[in-house]
């Protein structure tokens, strides 16, 4: 029974075909991200003096930015960065959101309450507020030597802190539904302990929301994060992803447009490929949103 | 009462969009026709509250947000307080009697409960400390100074949100399914996934450098308005319009439509009249959200545009380790997100009298 319902939404997602594109062109990203040392010509950090803001050439395909680095590297690099951020931090916050959420609705009463509470009182303060905010304590712990790691933790504390919270709200809420059901209360009357029904009958039931939902989380993670990055409160060179990239290249749009567009329209087509391939997961996740 | 609330919600909304039409031409209104307008709002919400029975409710609401308000202020303050290492740490150690001035000044020597209720006095009497990097000056002058800048931003761009995205939802979902619906989206997904500093240095490169039209930067009248507007706006559009036409397309399936249909009305008078007004209500409860995320655009498009506005002290003070003006504009934001939700969860009540409101 399981295993033809995730049959049935795969030969429904098989259907959309720009979808299961924009499918493909996700795992390229994350393939390019993967083997960044690999495939990119030149090193993210080496300067050419001779070619500083060179316009594109055939030797350097998306020519070099103001310090004479290959762009083409960079945006490499910055894929590997935006997507690594983009994914783990989803990764963290389905884990945290999952069981914050799952033991809000099972346990109900005045936990459920208190708890809930908690989340409305994160989302009483605007998402970029609070990304700089966690930043900004978290950069001043010091937890960290390596100012680049410390760089990157922050960045990855800020955006799970901001990213748990709709999940969390959107597993409660299907954990409450599922509650009523009968199949639990079989389960529960045959002595199952809550830890198993939850684990074993109430997660796998709501896997394909919580998926869908986590796809639309990674490219709102790498457009927080490209935003903090643009600012100049994200990531710092010579770091490089796909925001400060783009905090380096829109100044001089008007002289070297090269060093603005690569980046922007890496990251817009990034954007487009996972809001594309989440619409389609809904919609083969759940058909009757479709024909509505 | 009916027909006094008929003539009543039009004239309050007139007097919104001649206001925001002046605004927006640069003329200077001066506050007291500000008080008048908010007055006039305040004694609107308060007719429909004593019509509606809900007083009760309001105030339980206002207490909710108060709360949440202190709650938020003291959380803040305390992450802020006990972070190790301050703005007067430097690589050369400041002579004691400078340090001890200094702490002094701002009251660091105190025990954290008496900074606490220092703290807490100053916020009730409107008073946000003052500045570690701008000497001298009140957090409450800073913001004084560049929050109608980012107001006006923002309220322009969340008018243009509704004022494209609603058509374009009702458009798409009213030829669903045809070339129309399928242009209309493909645009606003597009809109959704452009990050706005691809878009933005495109547009000012187009209408301010090449046909010289419009600012590049700065905020200084109409001409300087409409890109900024239009590059936070577009976005909040196309959520908009995505969320209206599921609406939309989700109320045209229900059964009173369906005996409109019977009656014989026409599908342009159905859709207008009796799909719109239902299908706007999901519509409205995303305010909050969208509010939510025109503050997030608006500190990325205050940075492009050069822009005086609050976003820019934010990001500023964040790099200046000026606590007092993180917290102060931490405050400010959320203050602001919080009034949104209340007064969205108000006219909720309004637009859809059958909702019963506990």
């Amino acid at each position: 029974m399981k295993k033809s319902l995730w049959y049935e939404s795969w030969k429904r997602f098989k259907k959309n075909k720009v979808s299961l594109f924009s499918g493909i062109y996700i795992l390229v990203l994350c393939l390019i991200a993967v083997l960044a040392y690999q495939i990119s010509p030149y090193s993210f950090d080496e300067q050419y003096m001779e070619l500083i803001l060179a316009s594109p050439s055939l030797k350097h395909w998306l020519g070099n930015d103001s310090l004479g680095r290959d762009m083409l590297s960079r945006l490499i690099h910055g894929a590997r960065m935006s997507m690594a951020i983009g994914i783990v931090t989803a990764l963290i916050s389905l884990i945290f959101g999952t069981i914050y959420g799952a033991v809000s609705g099972w346990i109900g009463g005045r936990t459920d309450m208190v708890l809930m509470r908690i989340i409305d009182l994160l989302y009483s303060i605007p998402t970029l507020v609070l990304l700089i905010l966690v930043k900004v304590v978290f950069d001043s712990l010091d937890l960290f030597n390596h100012p680049e790691l410390r760089a990157l933790m922050g960045m990855l504390m800020a955006l799970s802190v901001i990213g748990w919270v709709t999940l969390a709200r959107m597993v409660r809420g299907q954990v409450l539904q599922i509650k009523q059901m009968s199949y639990i209360e079989a389960a529960r009357s045959l002595g199952a302990s809550p830890v198993r029904i939850v684990l074993k009958h109430i997660l796998p039931n709501i896997m394909g929301p919580v998926i869908v939902l986590l796809t639309f989380q990674i490219p709102s993670n790498i457009l927080y994060e490209s935003f903090l990055s643009f600012l100049g409160l994200g990531l710092q060179p010579p770091f490089s992803s796909w925001g400060v990239l783009a905090n380096e290249g829109w100044r001089s749009l008007r002289s070297y447009p090269h060093l603005i567009i690569s980046p922007g329209f890496a990251l817009f087509t990034a954007m487009l490929a996972f809001n594309l391939f989440g619409d389609g997961l809904r919609d083969a996740f759940d058909p009757q949103l479709k024909n509505k | 009462m009916d027909s006094l609330s008929k003539i009543l919600s039009p004239i309050v909304f007139f007097v919104w969009v001649v206001l925001l039409v002046l605004n927006f031409l640069d003329h200077d209104l001066g506050a007291s026709v500000w008080y008048g307008v908010l007055v006039l709002n305040c004694f609107y919400f308060l007719f429909f509250a004593l019509y509606q029975n809900m007083v009760g409710y309001i105030l339980k609401r206002l207490m909710g947000s108060l709360l949440t308000i202190w709650v938020i202020a003291s959380v803040t303050f305390l992450l802020l307080r006990v972070l190790p290492g301050g703005p007067f740490d430097s690589e050369k150690a400041l002579p004691d009697e400078v340090k001890a001035a200094i702490e002094a000044k701002y009251h660091l020597n105190d025990p954290l409960p008496k900074q606490y209720l220092t703290y807490l006095k100053g916020l009730l009497h409107g008073d946000l400390g003052e500045s570690y990097k701008y000497l001298g000056r009140s957090i409450t002058d800073i913001v004084k100074e560049s929050f109608p800048a980012s107001i006006q931003l923002g309220v322009f761009s969340l008018v243009l949100a509704y004022l494209l995205g609603i058509p374009i939802g009702v458009i798409a979902a009213r030829f669903h399914n045809r070339w129309v619906d399928h242009i209309l989206m493909a645009f606003a997904i597009g809109s959704v996934s452009v990050p706005s500093f691809l878009v933005a240095p495109i547009l000012i490169l187009v209408f301010c450098f090449w046909l010289q039209w419009l600012e590049p930067a700065l905020w200084q009248g109409p001409s300087y308005y409409i890109l900024p507007t239009l590059v936070l706006g577009t976005r909040s559009a196309a959520v908009i319009a995505r969320l209206t036409r599921a609406s939309v397309l989700e109320v045209i399936r229900s059964d009173f439509i369906r005996t409109g249909r019977a009656k014989g009305l026409s599908e342009t008078k159905i859709l207008f009249k009796h799909v719109l007004r239902n299908s706007l209500i999901p519509v409205l409860t995303f305010s909050g959200p969208l509010v939510a995320g025109i503050i997030t655009g608006s500190f990325v498009v205050e940075q492009i545009f050069a822009i005086p506005g609050i976003g820019k002290h934010m990001v500023l003070s964040v790099s200046n380790r000026d606590y007092p003006l993180i917290l102060g504009t931490t405050l400010l934001f959320s203050v602001l997100l919080v009034a949104c939700n209340l007064i969205v969860d108000l006219l909720y009540a309004v637009v859809d009298p059958r909702i019963k409101v506990p």
